[in-house]
């Protein structure tokens, strides 16, 4: 048992996504490897993928967290609606996190929404990590 | 409240920071370790006439021309993909006013990905992060009021199936406005296992019919548009995947073999196109790397010419090269600091020996360049041009001990890696076996943990940071997601518009003139123009070749081909 | 050689350096002949350090990053070193201003508009004592010539208070007059007086602060006012000659003081010249201390320099672009080898620069020394055909100089009968002529000129600077013991009529809080004042 295993119960499924059509994946492949360093199970979806496909896999995966990339400043548009989808799918229980290219003014909006993190380049891993094993404990109430 | 200030502010100073530990390891950015010292010693396998060579000779270490910038300053460019071809027009003439002397345009990412702005999936996208060129009245109003024989074009194509739809609007224009497609200057980047590999787009472009369009582009210049250059090897994007160094040459130098060997299949000779071929190439912020990766990767290529394909003219064992600074290398914090990184950048590409260079806007890490962001890109290049002195001899460095030993070392490794991807049995194995991509993934992985163990210091990202608002503010034009929907919407009725108005039938006729040739086998890239000229799109065309080789007419299969 | 392929003519009929030495087409082994390289060159860190003067260079230990400071009133400044030392410059550079440096105090009528304008005003040592509050001692330049013997007896002062023993103070103190008058620049006393002066700081500091560097010779004004390198060179080695000789006719032994002695180089924007004049100049100092001064410590043949980027290559126009200049004048500095750099910052043309193109001068520096790994081996450059080359054309061309100056009796007749100051103006018109016709270029100058809005914000000096700085003083000279500052003047007034060491009662009087303007005329009594022959 590992230490995510430990402080959150169970080990955490995380879906990494990049929707829209941003090809920018660089960090992605970082993260990936970050999450499972730190002993979380990775699903990667590759870029383009619309709201639709992130959610079903996310459901299919059973997933605990969503954590959405977008360098091409279209978050505003994109994270939104992946927000609507989960809902409209009866899944609005997953956690999501963002991150990419996302100025300070937009923050508080996404947070609005229930997208959190919204880290940009630069931010050690292990802040990312650490904010998706506290958010998790949250939600789990632990 | 001073005293406490005060105080404060004594604590803080108490220390020089020259006090620093050093690393005990120095590496450069490929992982190549480099020693202390590099003297007289580390060329004792050294022979001019074998390893350097004047310039202009083989095997061109030094330069493919013997005066080099002495005789012409290298091509200055800085990319343009500004959310409409008319926007980008505009550019166009503010850059060249300033000194360009060449352009390069960037299409969106629907366009890179063969399908029109309206389409389900690209309505709101289109325009993004580039130029919508989906039919020929877009080349028409990107290049208004340009003088296409007086400036050399880069089109930045990607794959060959976009390649061939671009060039084809590119040529179609020409041709319309009167020009003299002999005399068109460019180059298009054409290049389908690198875009897969850097972007993913395979399943949008096959790589079959990508395969044939990459021949039948380079066979329609060699016969027609003789100055341009077909079919230029896309390295710079896997660079900003992430590959380093070595990999960059070694997979731009896979791919252009595999396309090369496909041309001569269809029984060109090397000696017709080998001049043509053009490999782009990016900096790194590692200066000396950067020098040597292209002094390196010239005298590589002019033994594969040579051996490989048997090349007997000088020129088909030349090298030419592009360089663009490292978009990778670029921060969004302090972005000013981006100024100072494009100009080591720049000055490696001009001491390696570059034919064409492009600087990325100091806004590259935060959003299309600004105008202001451009033109110190532009200025940058003037001024290691005209003030420097860096262009008034031909290659500087040759001689270093370091510098040379670097060559030798790039060439190593690029050889190593040429060999592995021989014995996969050639590039398109090792790109369809996910080798290449693992590889690279491994170099981002681990360069990203240098970074965040701080082994390798990224000013104002982990080290050197101050907080956003002490920032200076320059002029950048972040993305507004309203006015992003405004343009894409103009675009998209723009192109309903252009549907309902020309002449179906004359369309229509086109696209059978399209598949009709694909059953022949012959070169497409006639037909294509010809389409483009009754104004088809580039969708519409596309779309017939992917459904001609058994695919749908749409990569996303939202649409059905309306004409069926 | 060379009968490749030649696709373009040549832009130009010939190609020449900055200075004017002509570059040809391609450098190869055949410009090697002779070479010998652990003659010529040798490793780092050994005779005659052409490769640098220390085996690991910046392996080991990264140049020391400075910025100059030095505006308004003195806690302003100090509020910009700490400033600075936050985002991570290492160690500081202090500049006072036009008053202090002619030495008159704030309130003389030829201060009035200037106090606080291009550097610090400093009157008495509680200016100094405020400007250095909480700041270490240890590794100060003080860009400071004309009145170096005031600066270094208040950093002694402060020292003493502080109870820091100057046995272990870092530092520098430029004290290098000869170059002021070859320039449109600031010197009091002759030159003679001024030369007796540079040496009794340099004698003070062998026999008191053995850690302390109590000069550095600098040619950078000439550079400013038009010297291309090779005289930039020429008259630097020049200079350090008569410094040598004076501390020499002082009685002092080469070996004892010349370990101390540094230098201080411009750089401007022809990359490859600059490299090559560092690399040159250490050779010339080696040869020189070795073969002239038959100095036998390793230390006195080791040259240590310090770097400013030429504030003349920036341009007003396009002031952004002075981001990329200073960029490449640092890398060349970088490549040459310098033990200390600071950057003309990119609006210096427009003011004194803002807290942020200060700090952007820094991360150019950063970025030099962390990111692009030129830090990562010795001499990256040291074999390079060209620079080889470059190297030993630049060290004959300023050798040929130092003979003329030698043959017209050394540095000081040379600066008397006006022939540096005339070799400069004559570089000055050409290279004048030479942009008005476009043979240079200079982009935003004279070729890719726009009309522009200047997005680049403008530094604001207060205009209670004057005010309050003549108010301190009053205060000062209220409160300050007359006694004492009288019997320290009359000490230094006998001081100078003898043959004794000015440094010592300088100390008694800047401890006595006597102002800089009244030492400075107890000894413009004695040596009296120069004017520099004019020759234009």
């Amino acid at each position: 048992m590992n230490m995510i295993e430990n402080t959150t119960g169970r080990k955490i499924r995380i879906l990494v996504g990049k929707p829209g059509l941003d090809c920018h994946d660089r960090a992605c492949v970082v993260l990936c490897q970050a999450f499972r360093d730190a002993g979380m199970e990775v699903i990667y979806t590759g870029p383009y993928q619309p709201p639709e496909r992130i959610a079903e896999t996310a459901i299919e995966e059973d997933v605990d967290v969503i954590a959405l990339s977008l360098l091409d400043g279209r978050h505003m548009t994109h994270f939104p609606r992946q927000m609507e989808v989960l809902k409209e799918r009866n899944a609005a229980d997953i956690c999501v996190v963002g991150g990419g290219r996302i100025p300070e003014k937009d923050k508080p909006l996404l947070e609005k929404m229930g997208i959190t993190g919204n880290y940009g380049a630069g931010t050690p891993l292990n802040v990312i990590v650490d904010h998706i094993i506290e958010r998790v404990k949250k939600e789990r109430g632990i | 409240m001073v005293a406490e200030k005060e105080k404060k502010g004594n604590e803080k100073v108490v220390a020089w920071r020259y006090r620093e530990k050093r690393p005990l390891e120095f590496n450069t950015e490929s992982g190549i370790g480099v020693k202390e010292l590099y003297c007289p010693e580390d060329m004792s396998d050294f022979k001019y006439e074998r390893d350097l060579n004047c310039s202009g000779e083989f095997p061109y270490t030094r330069g493919i021309h013997d005066n080099m910038y002495r005789g012409r300053i290298w091509t200055r460019r800085v990319f343009v993909g500004l959310s409409s071809p008319f926007e980008t027009n505009e550019r166009f003439k503010y850059l060249i006013e300033r000194g360009e002397s060449g352009l390069i345009l960037i299409p969106d990412v629907p366009t890179q990905m063969g399908i029109d702005p309206d389409h389900p999936r690209a309505r709101e996208e289109t325009g993004v992060t580039g130029t919508p060129l989906y039919a020929m009245k877009c080349m028409e109003e990107a290049f208004e009021g340009i003088s296409l024989d007086s400036v050399s074009v880069d089109l930045r194509g990607e794959s060959p199936f976009v390649a061939a739809s671009f060039f084809a609007q590119f040529v179609a224009n020409a041709e319309e406005r009167g020009d003299d497609i002999a005399k068109l200057r460019g180059s298009l980047i054409n290049d389908n296992i690198h875009q897969n590999l850097s972007f993913g787009w395979g399943f949008t472009c096959p790589m079959k019919p990508n395969m044939r369009l990459c021949v039948d582009i380079i066979e329609f210049c060699v016969k027609h548009v003789p100055k341009w250059h077909p079919f230029s090897l896309a390295g710079y994007d896997v660079s900003e995947t992430g590959a380093n160094a070595i990999q960059e040459v070694a997979f731009n130098f896979g791919a252009a073999i595999a396309y090369v060997e496909a041309a001569m299949e269809r029984g060109l000779d090397y000696g017709d196109f080998g001049h043509r071929i053009a490999f782009s190439m990016s900096t790194s912020i590692n200066f000396f790397e950067t020098i040597a990766k292209v002094r390196a990767a010239r005298r590589v290529w002019a033994r594969i010419a040579k051996n490989r394909f048997g090349a007997t003219k000088p020129e088909a064992c030349q090298l030419i090269c592009s360089v663009k600074t490292a978009g990778s290398s670029l921060t969004e914090q302090q972005p000013i600091n981006n100024i100072v990184r494009n100009a080591i950048e720049a000055l490696a590409g001009v001491l390696g020996g570059t034919q064409s260079l492009d600087v990325c806007g100091y806004d590259e890490a935060l959003a299309l360049p600004s105008e202001e962001a451009a033109a110190v890109a532009l200025n940058t290049q003037h001024i290691i041009a005209y003030e420097t002195g860096a262009a008034d001899t031909v290659d500087p460095l040759g001689g270093s001990y370091y510098v040379e030993w670097l060559t030798n070392k790039i060439e190593e490794g690029v050889n190593e890696y040429l060999e592995k991807i021989d014995e996969m049995g050639g590039m398109l194995v090792a790109e369809e076996k996910g080798w290449l991509r693992k590889e690279i993934q491994e170099e981002v992985i681990r360069k990203h943990k240098e970074v965040e163990e701080k082994k390798r210091i990224v000013v104002g990202v982990n080290d050197f940071i101050i907080p956003k608002d002490q920032e200076i503010p320059l002029p950048i034009k972040m993305a507004d997601k309203e006015e992003q929907e405004k343009a894409s919407k103009k675009i998209v009725a723009a192109v309903r518009r252009l549907r309902e108005t020309r002449d179906h039938e004359k369309v229509k006729e086109a696209l059978k003139g399209i598949h009709s040739k694909l059953e022949k086998d012959e070169n497409m890239i006639r037909p294509m123009v010809e389409a483009f000229k009754v104004n088809a799109t580039m969708g519409e065309i596309l779309g017939v070749i992917r459904e001609f080789y058994g695919y749908n007419y749409d990569p996303f299969d939202v649409i059905a081909n309306p004409f069926v | 050689m060379g009968k490749g392929s030649r696709k373009f003519s040549e832009r130009k009929a010939e190609f020449r350096t900055l200075s004017g030495l002509p570059v040809n087409r391609t450098y190869t082994q055949e410009d090697m002949k002779g070479f010998d390289y652990s003659k010529d060159v040798g490793s780092p860190g050994e005779y005659p350090h052409v490769r640098g003067i220390h085996p690991t260079m910046y392996r080991g230990r990264i140049w020391t990053m400075r910025q100059l400071s030095g505006f308004g009133v003195p806690e302003e400044t100090k509020e910009r070193i700490r400033f600075l030392t936050e985002q991570g410059q290492t160690a500081p550079s202090l500049i006072f201003d036009a008053p202090t440096r002619w030495g008159y105090d704030s309130d003389h009528p030829m201060a009035k508009g200037a106090v606080g304008r291009v550097g610090a005003p400093i009157d008495t040592l509680k200016d100094l004592e405020d400007m250095l509050e909480g700041v270490p001692l240890e590794d100060i330049h003080f860009t400071e010539s004309t009145i170096a013997v005031i600066v270094l007896s208040m950093l002694v002062a402060i020292a003493d208070k502080r109870g820091v023993p100057i046995k272990t103070l870092k530092g520098t103190v430029q004290n290098d007059i000869l170059k002021e008058y070859s320039g449109p620049s600031m010197y009091i006393f002759p030159p003679d007086h001024s030369m007796r002066i540079v040496t009794d700081v340099i004698r003070f500091c062998c026999e008191e602060m053995p850690l302390f560097n109590p000069i550095s010779i600098s040619c950078t004004t000439l550079r400013e006012a038009g010297a291309n390198a090779i005289q930039e060179l020429g008259f630097w080695m020049a200079h350090s000659i008569a410094y040598m000789e004076s501390c020499i006719d002082a009685g002092l032994d080469p070996d004892d003081f010349a370990p101390k002695l540094t230098s201080f180089f411009g750089c401007h924007h022809d990359f490859f010249e600059e490299v090559a004049k560092f690399r040159a100049a250490r050779r010339m100092w080696a040869k020189t201390m070795k073969e002239r001064f038959g100095a036998r410590n390793p230390k006195s043949l080791a040259l240590k320099f310090h770097v400013q980027t030429s504030g003349s290559a920036l341009t007003t126009q396009q002031p952004l672009n002075n981001i990329t200049r200073g960029t490449l004048e640092v890398l060349a500095g970088v490549l040459g080898g310098a033990q200390s750099i600071a950057l003309s910052c990119y609006d210096e043309g427009l003011g004194i620069p803002t807290e942020e193109s200060v700090v952007t001068a820094l991360r150019t520096q950063q970025i030099i020394a962390y990111e692009c790994g030129v830090t990562n081996t010795v001499d990256p450059l040291g074999g390079s055909y060209f620079v080889e080359n470059l190297t030993n054309r630049i060290e004959e061309e300023a050798m040929k100089y130092v003979e003329r100056i030698d043959e017209m009796g050394g540095a000081v007749e040379a600066i008397k009968n006006g022939f540096i100051q005339k070799e400069i103006n004559r570089q000055l018109y050409e290279d004048q002529e030479a942009i008005d016709k476009g043979e240079r270029i200079i982009v935003g100058v004279n070729r890719y000129e726009v009309e522009e809005s200047s997005a680049v914000e403008i530094f604001e000096i207060s205009s209670d600077v004057e005010k309050n700085q003549k108010e301190k003083l009053e205060s000062i000279r209220r409160e300050r013991n007359d006694v004492a500052v009288e019997k320290a003047l009359r000490e230094i007034r006998d001081t100078a009529e003898g043959n004794g060491n000015l440094v010592p009662p300088t100390i008694d009087a800047v401890k006595a809080y006597a102002s800089v303007g009244q030492i400075c005329d107890v000894l413009r009594d004695i040596f009296g004042t120069y004017k520099s022959p004019r020759l234009l």
